[in-house]
């Protein structure tokens, strides 16, 4: 027999913990392994424009996860090193040098973090190309997003294996270095100092919460409509005011006592409260990060779910499937090559308009923001150009009447428009003929809804009484005018490739001047040359075939619906992957946590189950008082975390913009199903901390003794 | 074999001082079989772990066959821990992982002694402490008394100068103490061990060569037995009644 014989042998009797340790660091390693891969493979980096702020963000969010990925596998090394400590007290006792155990125990962490790592690496490619091919599913698989291996990605994910070591060797070091003989062989509990937790505390905190909440998101929005100004980033602290109503409810929950309300329920609860009076704070510290970490995975999910509704289709109500508008003279495409191409394609075009508008100079109010942070109503007298349709025109292009009285107009919104700070449906109150200077006053007469028109003109497009159409735009030149052609198709899902050959076609054929920013307008680039000033949007833009991100980019950019949906599903898609990340990385932790302190219960508070079995506790008793710490270490802190996210998520929806739309309902549908999914996860971990801890107790063993001396009695 | 000479010993609490070892000296001869009793307070467990190393004293010297103990660095205070101490503790303090015969085995594992010899006298010990039947089980598989046996016989195994043993029976029933204290008698009689036992159990204080009593951190009185153990049982109710009962040592 020799040391290392024995300390295989050890290690075999133990190897729950170091399952546990490997599993976390395999855990750790396969999920930034398997994103690193996917991020800084060759397909994303190629799509993802340089310096980009996706870039900047799916880089930070990744720090994050590995962050969060090393809290939850440190916190898993520390039961290890709760099951080592005994082990290593006897052998200190018994005279073995502790460098000796240093050299072991770094020996047996690098043994595990390699191997666990090497694992995690090697599952991880097959992982990231499971991910993608998933999130292909969500998108139009195309030649540019085919699943393309990254040799960065595992560099990546070694050197967060290496950080991961490290960080365990840290641990470790301090472990060692911390175990002192004395404790561990007098395992002496010691308590915390028990101080009596007022009643008050659990209604405050009930209170603070959603006030807290509340007061946070609403402040700032507030602010800006009442106020006019924007609020100071100090409102945030008001989040600090809802943690802190977490911890009164938790602390409460924890070291409170209600003797006076139901003794009877005192008396049989006792034994357990009192248990988890004596490590309060601990006790409430702990479940405090488990709430915060669920209401985070929460709150990824809901993040997640957000962008997954920005790339997908939406209702349609009143929108063509493909729309273009472009300055009149430029004849881009004629009506034949479109159905050629739709036939090509074999795609049925259905609902056929086109016609010109006219980008009119308007006079309106509007909304500045000064540099002292306050928002101020601006009066802008001819300020710059919008687009103008007569009422017939706007009939024959979506199909819809508009009755708009002469000297009125109808401001043209989305839909799902919802009113800001910033402009005003009702602001125009002029329009002008920007060659001949004819101007005409107007005044607010409603509002129209269409999916397309508002996307052409900022900040809306507006529909004017034929006959002021007329007189407005007489005399005006070509360069005011725009052409525009709205159509459906049959089959809008598979219409992507017709799409994308029209959008190719668009682009062939648009000269170089109509390649402007999106926020370039002629008008104000005239009054700036005039006054001799520099315009800051008077730059072309790089507009290829190929490049399908443009949407807020070009004034003039095709508005294909089916284009537009895949290529921002493309572009979300590495947020949607981070927040599903974010979204599992907390979920384990704080189920590791939660596992964590549940064994300690057991591991620390050995002793009291001792004395309760010397006064006669049986095995039922034992593990009621047990399944009682247990089930509150679990219960609160999950369902606190998932009301906590939930209550987020209702307000954010409400204040953004006091309304739910559907697609909010349905997200907050999701999300409940997802709580109650993520309390079912915490019962599969509940369960199994408890038959751990009823092990570690030998209740089981006591029980099955007990049920042995019966069955001979009864023989 | 065991000189302690005026040891103090303090402990701090805030800005209280509290002294619990007041220049305490006594001696332990090879081969004597010494208990110490007291009180609650009294020191005794404190006493224990100052000569064990566990905790640090503030004066006084502790002479183990004529080393001094004091100011041993890290690595020689293992190695007298491992070679020169042997150690029985209340509650057992065997590896659940191990054998009773692995774990008798562990302080010449740790002192990398030659494998033949150390399972002959591993084996022999089994035999001598009566546990040879039970030496493939595990701790979890085995009574109270037999762990202690397998406790006393892991102290044993490197043949240490003394033995310093923490309320040895102290989670043991009358029957499983008897069998410790046989294990102890044995030691002595046997293998001429020195054994300096802490307890509060005057039964098993009973069967020991000479008593010291402790109270406030001083020594009381010491008691020789010189009649029949039951005399000397007897003697130390006395002189416990005196002190107002032993109480348990929860320091």
């Amino acid at each position: 027999m020799t040391k290392s014989k024995l300390f295989d042998k050890l290690r075999e009797k133990n190897r729950g913990q170091y399952r546990m340790l490997a599993f976390c660091i395999f855990l750790s390693v396969l999920l930034i392994g398997a994103f690193a891969m996917m991020y800084f493979g060759p397909t994303v980096q190629e799509f993802l424009p340089e310096g980009g702020d996706i870039r900047k963000m799916a880089t930070l969010l990744m720090a994050a996860t590995a962050a969060g990925c090393s809290i939850f596998t440190l916190y898993a090394s520390m039961l290890f090193f709760r099951y080592k400590s005994r082990e290593y007290g006897i052998f200190l006792a018994l005279g073995e040098q502790k460098r000796n155990l240093n050299r072991l125990l770094f020996r047996e962490l690098a043994g595990v973090t390699a191997y666990a790592s090497l694992a995690g690496l090697a599952a991880a490619v097959p992982t990231s190309w499971l991910i993608w091919k998933l999130f292909e599913s969500f998108l139009v698989s195309t030649d540019e997003m085919v699943y393309r291996f990254g040799f960065g990605g595992v560099v990546v994910g070694a050197g967060f294996a290496v950080l991961l070591a490290l960080l365990l060797g840290i641990a470790g070091y301090r472990f060692v270095r911390r175990t002192d003989i004395m404790k561990i062989l007098r395992t002496q509990h010691q308590p915390e100092m028990v101080k009596k937790i007022p009643s008050w505390t659990l209604p405050a905190g009930i209170v603070m919460i959603p006030l807290g909440i509340l007061l946070a998101l609403g402040i700032p929005q507030m602010s800006v409509y009442l106020l006019g100004r924007s609020a100071p980033s100090v409102t945030n602290l008001f989040y600090v005011f809802a943690v802190a109503g977490i911890y009164l409810v938790l602390l409460n929950i924890v070291g409170g006592s209600r003797a006076d309300r139901n003794r009877r329920r005192f008396y049989k609860n006792m034994v357990s409260v009192s248990l988890m009076r004596f490590s309060a704070r601990s006790a409430t510290r702990n479940m405090c990060v488990i709430v915060l970490l669920l209401f985070a995975c929460l709150f990824a999910c809901s993040f997640g779910l957000t962008y997954l509704d920005s790339g997908s289709l939406g209702s349609m109500e009143n929108t063509k499937g493909f729309a273009m508008h472009y300055p009149a003279g430029e004849n881009t495409l004629a009506k034949e090559d479109i159905f050629d191409t739709a036939e090509e394609h074999d795609v049925q075009i259905r609902d056929y308009a086109e016609g010109d508008g006219a980008d009119l100079v308007i006079s309106h109010n509007t909304t500045d923001y000064t540099e002292d942070g306050r928002y101020v109503s601006a009066d802008r007298e001819h300020a710059k150009t919008s687009l103008f349709l007569s009422e017939e025109m706007y009939e024959t292009l979506t199909g819809r009447t508009a009755e708009v009285e002469p000297g009125t107009y109808r401001t043209v919104i989305t839909p799902e428009y919802q009113e800001n700070i910033w402009e005003h449906v009702d602001g125009l109150y002029r329009a002008a003929n920007p060659d001949t200077g004819t101007a005409k006053e107007l005044s607010f007469a409603g509002t129209l809804e269409d999916g397309n028109l508002p996307r052409m003109s900022d900040p809306y497009a507006y529909v004017i009484d034929s006959g002021d159409y007329a007189e407005l735009t007489e005399g005006i030149s070509g360069t005011w005018s725009e052409h525009l052609v709205l159509f459906d198709v049959d089959d809008l899902e598979g219409s992507y490739p017709f799409a994308k050959a029209l959008y190719a076609m668009y682009i062939e054929r648009a000269s170089e001047d109509t390649f402007v920013m999106s926020l370039y307008d002629r008008w104000e680039e005239k009054k700036a040359q005039e006054a001799g000033q520099e315009y800051d949007y008077s730059g072309r833009l790089d507009v290829s075939t190929e490049n399908t991100q443009l949407i807020n980019e070009w004034k003039y950019v095709p508005d294909f619906r089916i284009v537009s949906s895949q290529d921002i599903l493309q572009s979300i898609s590495v947020y949607v992957m981070l927040c599903l990340y974010i979204f599992i990385i907390t979920l384990a932790t704080a189920a590791v946590m939660t596992y964590v302190r549940g064994i300690s219960v057991a591991a620390d508070n050995r002793d009291v189950f001792e004395s309760l079995q010397k006064l006669g506790a049986d095995g039922r008793y034992q593990r009621r008082v047990l399944n009682s710490q247990l089930s509150k270490i679990f219960t609160y802190p999950g369902i606190l975390g998932c009301a906590v996210g939930m209550l987020f998520v209702v307000f954010q929806n409400w204040i953004n913009d006091r309304r739910y739309t559907f697609s909010e309902i349905k997200n907050i549908g999701i999300l409940s199903v997802v709580c109650v999914l993520i309390l079912l996860f915490f019962y599969v971990i509940y369960r199994s901390a408890k038959g751990r801890a009823e092990g570690i107790l030998g209740i089981k063993t006591r029980e099955k003794y007990a049920d042995k001396r019966n069955s001979i009695r009864y023989t | 074999m065991l000189k302690v000479e005026d040891l103090s010993k303090s402990y701090r609490t805030g800005d209280h001082v509290y002294p619990v070892l007041k220049n305490l000296s006594f001696q332990v001869e090879k081969g004597e079989f010494v208990a110490v009793m007291g009180p609650s307070g009294s020191g005794k467990t404190t006493l224990l772990n100052c000569i064990s190393c566990f905790i640090p004293h503030d004066s006084g010297k502790i002479f183990l066959n004529g080393k001094d103990l004091s100011g041993l660095d890290e690595t020689g205070l293992a190695k007298v821990r491992n070679q020169n101490l042997g150690f029985v503790f209340q509650d057992f303090m065997l590896l659940d992982g191990l054998t009773v015969f692995e774990n008798i085995c562990l302080p010449q594992v740790i002192a990398s002694r030659p494998v033949p010899q150390m399972e002959a006298k591993a084996a022999r010990f089994c035999e001598a402490f009566g546990i040879e039947k039970i030496r493939d089980k595990y701790p979890a598989e085995i009574s109270g008394g037999e762990k202690q046996r397998t406790a006393v016989a892991r102290a044993l195994m490197n043949s240490p100068y003394i033995l310093l043993a923490d309320e040895p029976t102290g989670n043991l029933d009358s029957r499983s103490c008897r069998a410790v204290i046989d294990a102890f008698l044995q030691a002595k009689e046997e293998m001429d061990a020195t054994v300096f036992m802490v307890t509060h159990d005057s039964f098993a204080a009973s069967f020991c060569d000479r008593v010291i009593v402790l109270r406030d951190g001083t020594i009381y009185t010491e008691l020789t037995r010189n009649g029949t153990r039951r005399e000397f049982m007897d003697e130390l109710l006395e002189v416990l009644r005196e002190l107002g009962g032993a109480g348990d040592d929860e320091e």
